[in-house]
């Protein structure tokens, strides 16, 4: 197995090396002066002419060959420096450092419910299969997985801000507002002296700081990214977990512990559902990928300060040194889970073997 | 190519080998019909893909029948792009003349979304057609000739495959510039690696077949061998898995628009639609819901067509899903 | 059995948990909690006290009402009244007192009511900033900033755009003065007297060789793409210092300053740069003085407050931070720098009414405090906080609830705050920007897919298509400036009279203007190309930045109106992406395209230079040609207003006659701000708005005195 790891392991370097190489060749495609639209932002600021397109242009290298510009953003990475982010107006490093732990609060608070929900309703659904019951979920689910998310969140906020906030004004004074903190909570943290922030993710500092408030007040700001955003996961998970559930309530070994005599819901907890959760392991592997994707649209249409935002910002805007950057994380953070949910499968289910 | 001289009567299964007289494809396009129609049939029993089909018949009905349902006004070019009554930006709630209103800019809703039909399944189908190609081609190539050219493809294939596939179609997109022709592109060259590896897989087992070894035993060169004895073998459940896939492709390919980089502005397109509804949620101080046909209409239409797609795809998955088979 | 369950839940935990480490620095103790973080008892407790907005709760009374409010000197009055008088009063060009510092201990502005945070204002915009360095700053977002936290040799008096006030100079320089001396050789030098007594926010004091150091160094660092041309030009008649290096480098060597590239330049040639601009700005005694070759009526306007790169900098403190000394044998390492490398990029020390609190990167959001020892008086407001907001919806949210004192509307969701509680709604205000519609009469035809065929035919338009004028009239007498003007700028807007807008020095009220005219428009279409163009028709594509909905409007009133004129006339509208549309315009193949000008510096040269000169941003691609380049530099060399005025009229009367472009408008701007926002005004020229005149009371209104003479208008809901 120690062989496998290392196999996987080894490759990551090369996919990073393709992924990257595939971007510069991309940017092939592209007028180098398009690519200055990054440094000169609107027409207004074309004052100087044409001659100062062209510096920008040498400055930034914008007119070497590919395999220059390569190496020299290797050479930079090698060195420890993914390079300068002009949407983050940080280093690509620090904007990564900075908008990962909200990314990954938001991610944790999507996935968790996410699971547990899935799990209960597809077991609940194949327990009553073909009853109404779960027709009415598989319905449900497939609507579910058929709202996309830009069009779920602004459902969402059309009917939190619109109407909610209309007839329940209070409820609004911490909750379901947009970003990820109110301005007040926003201050606290940011005061060093009295907010110790050890995570990142705000609401897990805020415990360990004893903030209650604090705490109150981010989650009020996840609750919509976070529906919106586990919406379609959920009700995917469901499915398979159904599905997972019926086969394994038809295995031997249930009729036998149905034929000891054992009470139906024991069996079902204890026996059935049990080993109906080993598909979803690999699932939650993939769900969390499928998450950190889907942080793009939801952190966008919820102005929730993270990752996703802020890629979908440097993309559009071709920063490329952030996007290397994102895609570096983002694949190896990838190949990582799917490493992971290997793993876990070798040891839930000793039937898998990795070679 | 060497003109019609395989000889294969040895092979039997699962395709009918060529006879002499008969067109070889005829034939496998026969055996690719029946095997769709056992499909479609017991789709057709299931009620939940029963009520895809007629939904997504609809969409088809509504794509085709554009010219009729929402004509464009005289003196307009391109009929894709929506009319515009006047240029106010804000919304006019529907009326006799704009049924279901106009959104932001006085773009025709009723007019964007039949027309975005077309957009949609146009974009689906180019998009399926062009990726299903790529990935068969390097599928099939992988598969068949194994060695060192599956393990380069296949490395390929894990790179394409280790690009986070939004931000990816994001950047390719912004580099070649605004327009659904590019938003495509984006989507082909970063679409085809599921089906190029499900076609390997499936190469590989057709490629043990018996008519395969007879095929090469009578000195049929490796081209002929792998597209028409070994690739047709192959493709059946790779050409049911992608057409599930035309849902998501719209899917994506709203959502680039929905990110303000997709579609031309005014284009008839549903993500776009969307995206001109984004900043109107809140309504006016009166009225809190007061442009509420902007987003709602839109996201009907979107959601409905996914939902078509997503009905047949999950009775699909319960028919021949093998974990699944047998629990309905 | 059991035992596997666990083992299944522990593990999925673990997955979880490793996800979110990956950056983390910390291992075990936040798992563990974020698995228990309801705990019952704690939800009750917390939900029932909803999270109170910061700050003093409405039952606190204050202890000094609005008598405290009233006390502290209104420092926008003095500022206005006072220094200027001392300007006038003063003959000789000698440093005045010190405006004395009235130590007002600043008052805690506890104020009843509901006012939200009452000695924060906040604001929700679409800012970005780019840089906090004045140098590199070139944009209004950051210059906001600067505006704040840092000082100029010169401010604009109040609301006038036109009217210079002292700031760090002590005096306005005029010939009168004696501050600004003309020698015979037709060189000026203008001197600023410095004033004593300013301290900067590390608690420095203020001297001349801070001030020199600020301009020379804004000379050297000369970012590409940045603000240093402004006063390279005037200095050293450079747009740039390396194309100043590579002159002296061609002189010596006689070599094409073409040939030469800049980064293999002599170590000579560099350092004679340099000495150059330690030339033009030189330290004398508690002066300090500026060497212009020639005159340069609009020097106070490139130098005056809001022109954020002429910001006055600490020399030591940027030194300490490891910006560039003053020497001149190494400047080019510290010659146009990448973002990362500037010392100076995200942080600040000046001299202004506010000082940086923080820039927050992860939100974008930058937020100033008050600088108490400000030499002029401090601030009413305590803390600024500038927010980023992209999301319309949520600044909208953000300027209903109060959160945001101060939101950014765009002019198409104005409906959408009509009537919005407790808002104050401020209109009208003139602002120094214009928007053309190009037509480029050199259009480069290869390759090129937005002319069609390239002939004449029908299907498409010849490269020159655009230079018969009667082709450029007939554009004009199709656009209809009411109907864009009411329907899209939602009549907020003007039609723009010529190159030149209102409130700009030499703008001509009486100039002549296109209308929509169909008649018109045909009988110029039928003079055009010989009669040809009538007949065959044209086909071409229009060209406008993904974003611009009003753009998109206006091309599409032209494609329409050109469709009444004649079938024959066909436009396609294309819509591209900022980055297409730069690489486009340099390549110079648009034939049709929108643009925009917002000033530098408020004078009339920077707004006919753009469009009318051969070397001018738009005009550069237009193929206009020379034919205006005379006329203009005469303009620039003299202090004759008479002179200008006729120069100017005659620049707007050509631009007329010859239709260089279709003029359409000088947009107008409104301000949203809560009622509570007090002391509110305007001055075209400044880059944002001027929280140090703000302050949130309950009786709160704008500056009444100004609004009148501005003729603005004021909603209140």
């Amino acid at each position: 197995m120690l062989a496998y790891i290392a196999r996987r392991l080894m490759l990551l370097p090369l996919i990073l090396f393709g992924v990257t190489i595939l971007i510069f060749i991309m940017l092939q495609f592209m007028n180098p002066y398009a690519r200055l639209k990054l440094y000169v932002r609107s027409p207004a600021e074309l004052k100087g002419g044409t001659d100062q397109l062209d510096r920008l242009l040498v400055k930034y290298g914008l007119n070497d060959p590919f395999w220059v510009q390569y190496g020299h953003w290797l050479e930079q990475v090698a060195q420890g420096n993914l390079g300068w982010s002009e949407t983050a107006k940080t280093s690509v490093l620090d904007a990564i450092q900075n908008r990962f732990p909200a990314t990954a609060e938001l991610t944790l608070y999507a996935i968790v419910p996410l699971v547990f929900f899935a799990i209960w309703m597809g077991v609940a659904a194949a327990v009553r299969h073909n009853l109404w019951a779960d027709q009415f979920l598989r319905f449900i689910t497939v609507i579910g997985t058929s709202l996309p998310i830009f069009v779920l969140g602004l459902f969402l906020l059309m009917i939190c801000y619109g109407l909610l906030y209309r007839h329940l004004p209070s409820l609004f004074e911490g909750w379901f507002a947009p970003g990820r903190l109110s301005e007040w909570a926003q201050a606290a943290v940011r005061d060093s002296k009295q907010f110790n922030s050890i995570t990142g993710m705000v609401t897990i500092d805020a415990i360990l700081n004893g903030q209650w408030r604090i705490f109150w007040d981010a989650l009020g700001h996840l609750i919509l990214p976070v529906v919106g955003l586990s919406f379609s996961g959920w009700a995917y998970l469901q499915r398979v977990m159904r599905s997972s559930m019926l086969e394994t309530l038809r295995q031997d070994y249930v009729t036998t512990a149905r034929a000891k005599g054992l009470p139906e819901k024991r069996v079902i907890v204890k026996h059935a559902r049990r080993n109906a959760l080993i598909p979803i392991v690999t699932l939650v592997g993939f769900t969390v990928i499928g998450l950190l994707g889907g942080v793009i649209i939801t952190e966008t249409i919820f102005n929730y300060p993270g990752l996703g935002n802020w890629t979908a910002a440097a993309a559009i805007q071709l920063d490329i040194p952030s996007v290397l950057g994102y895609v570096l994380f983002a694949t190896t953070l990838l190949i990582l889970i799917n490493l992971i949910v290997d793993l876990l499968y070798t040891v839930i289910d000793p039937r898998v073997r990795l070679i | 190519m060497k003109a019609q001289q395989v000889k294969t009567e040895t092979a039997l299964e699962p395709l009918a080998p060529p006879t002499k007289n008969q067109s070889f494809w005829a034939d496998n396009l026969r055996q690719l019909w029946a095997n769709t129609w056992s499909v479609l049939k017991q789709l057709f029993k299931n009620p939940l893909s029963a009520s895809g089909f007629i939904i997504l018949l609809g969409f088809t009905l509504v794509a085709l029948l554009a010219p009729w349902l929402a004509p464009p006004p005289e003196r307009h070019f391109n009929p894709y792009m929506i009319p515009q009554d006047g240029y106010s930006s804000t919304p006019h709630p529907p009326s006799v003349q704009h049924p279901l209103g106009t959104t932001q800019n006085q773009y025709d809703i009723f007019y964007g979304l039949i027309w975005g039909t077309r957009t949609a399944f146009i974009i689906g189908i180019i998009v399926i057609f062009f990726t299903l190609l790529v990935g068969i081609v390097i599928g099939a190539v992988s598969g068949y000739f194994g060695g060192w050219i599956d393990e380069i493809l296949m490395r390929i294939t894990e790179i394409f495959l280790a690009f986070p596939s939004l931000v990816a179609t994001m950047v390719l997109v912004t580099i070649l510039g605004r327009g659904l022709d590019k938003v495509m592109i984006a989507f082909i060259v970063f679409g085809w690696m599921a089906y190029a590896r499900l076609i390997r897989g499936n190469v590989l087992q057709a490629k043990e077949n018996t008519y395969v070894e007879a095929a090469r035993a009578a000195g049929a060169n490796a081209a002929r061998i792998l597209f028409r004895h070994v690739v047709p073998n192959a493709i059946f459940p790779v050409l049911v898995v992608a057409s599930l896939d035309i849902g998501t492709v719209v899917l994506g390919a709203a959502a680039l628009s929905f990110l303000g980089i997709g579609a031309p502005e005014g284009y008839a397109d549903w993500g776009q639609m969307i995206n001109y509804a984004h900043n109107w949620i809140l309504g006016t101080n009166d009225d809190k819901l007061a442009y509420w046909y902007t987003i709602f209409f839109p996201g009907l239409t979107i959601s409905l067509f996914v939902l078509g797609w997503n009905f047949i795809g999950d009775a699909f998955r319960d028919i021949f899903d093998p974990r699944l088979r047998g629990t309905r | 059995m059991s035992r596997r369950s666990h083992w299944i839940s522990l593990i999925v935990l673990v997955l979880l948990v490793s996800l979110a480490l990956v950056s983390c620095n910390q291992s075990q103790k936040p798992k563990d909690q974020s698995q228990q973080q309801q705990p019952p008892s704690a939800s009750k407790e917390t939900t029932q006290q909803p999270p109170p907005p910061t700050g003093t709760t409405d039952k606190e009374k204050p202890t000094t009402p609005s008598a405290g409010n009233e006390q502290p000197q209104s420092p926008e009055k003095k500022q206005t009244s006072e220094p200027g008088k001392t300007a006038d009063n003063q003959k000789s060009c000698e440093a005045s007192q010190p405006v004395g510092i009235t130590p007002t201990t600043p008052e805690t502005t506890a104020v009843a009511g509901d006012i939200k945070n009452p000695d924060t204002l906040i604001t929700a915009d679409i800012s970005d900033i780019d840089s906090l360095d004045p140098a590199f700053v070139y944009d209004t977002s950051s210059g906001e900033v600067l505006f704040h936290t840092y000082d100029n040799l010169l401010a604009y008096d109040g609301p006038h755009p036109d009217k210079f006030k002292t700031m760090l100079a002590t005096t306005i320089p005029s010939v009168q003065n004696g501050c600004i001396k003309e020698n015979p050789d037709g060189s000026v030098v203008i001197s600023f007297p410095i004033r004593t007594g300013v301290k900067f926010h590390d608690g420095s004091e203020l001297t001349p060789e801070d001030v020199a150091y600020s301009f020379q160094r804004l000379l050297t660092f000369d970012r590409s793409g940045g603000p240093s041309w402004l006063l390279l030009t005037p200095l050293l008649g450079v747009n740039s210092i390396e194309d100043l290096a590579k002159q002296i480098e061609a002189k010596a060597t006689g070599k094409n300053t073409k040939d030469l590239d800049f980064k293999k330049l002599g170590a000579d040639s560099l350092k004679q740069a340099c000495e150059r601009v330690l030339g033009a700005i030189q330290v004398n005694g508690d002066k300090v003085e500026f060497h212009l070759p020639t005159p340069f009526p609009p020097f106070f306007a490139v130098i005056a407050q809001s022109a954020s790169w002429a910001a006055v900098i600490s020399k030591k403190w940027a030194i300490a931070q490891g910006a560039w000394d003053g020497n001149c044998a190494d400047w080019v390492n510290y010659h146009d720098p990448q973002k990362e490398k500037d010392p100076l990029y995200d942080k600040i020390n000046g001299t202004g009414p506010f000082k940086l609190d923080y820039w927050d990167h992860k939100t974008g959001d930058i937020s100033i405090v008050r600088n108490d020892d400000y030499w002029s008086g401090p601030a009413k407001l305590k803390k600024v906080i500038i927010k980023k907001v992209n999301e319309w919806s949520t600044r909208k949210l953000m300027l209903e609830n109060g959160e945001a004192d101060i939101a950014t509307v765009d002019r198409q969701y104005i409906d959408q705050v009509d009537g919005m509680k407790g808002v104050r709604l401020i209109r009208g205000q003139i602002r120094m920007i214009l928007n053309y519609i190009f037509m480029n009469q050199a259009i480069k035809a290869e390759g090129n897919d937005y002319i069609g065929s390239g002939k004449l035919d029908g299907n498409g338009i010849p490269p020159d298509f655009f230079k018969d004028v009667h082709v450029r009239r007939g554009f004009n007498y199709v656009f209809d400036w009411e109907t864009y003007i009411r329907e899209v700028q939602k009549n907020e807007a003007e039609q723009a009279k010529g190159p030149i807008p209102r409130g700009v020095p030499f703008y001509n009220p009486e100039q002549k203007t296109y209308h929509l005219d169909l008649k018109e428009a045909e009988t110029h279409f039928k003079e055009a190309w010989g009669g040809k163009l009538w007949d065959k028709g044209f086909k071409l594509t229009a060209v406008y930045v993904s974003g611009g909905d009003d753009a998109k409007s206006a091309l599409e009133i032209i494609r329409r109106n050109l469709q009444q004129v004649n079938p024959k006339f066909v436009i396609e509208i294309a819509n591209v992406e900022w980055s297409t549309f730069l690489s486009k315009s340099v390549e110079g193949s648009m034939p049709l395209y929108l643009g925009g000008w917002q000033e530098d510096y408020h004078d009339a040269h920077n707004w006919v230079f753009p469009v009318m000169h051969s070397k001018g941003t738009y005009s550069e691609h237009l193929g206009i040609g020379t034919q205006y380049d005379d006329e203009m530099a005469s303009a620039i060399k003299t202090f004759d207003d008479a002179k200008r005025q006729q120069v100017y009229n005659q620049l707007q009367q050509q631009a007329y006659e010859d239709a260089i472009a279709i003029f359409m408008v000088q947009p107008l701007g409104r301000h949203y701000q809560r009622r509570w926002v007090d002391g509110y005004y305007y001055n075209p020229i400044w880059p944002g708005r001027n929280f140090y005149v703000m302050s949130k009371k309950p009786d709160a209104h704008p500056n009444q005195e100004y609004i009148k003479e501005l003729n603005l208008e004021i909603k209140e809901w």
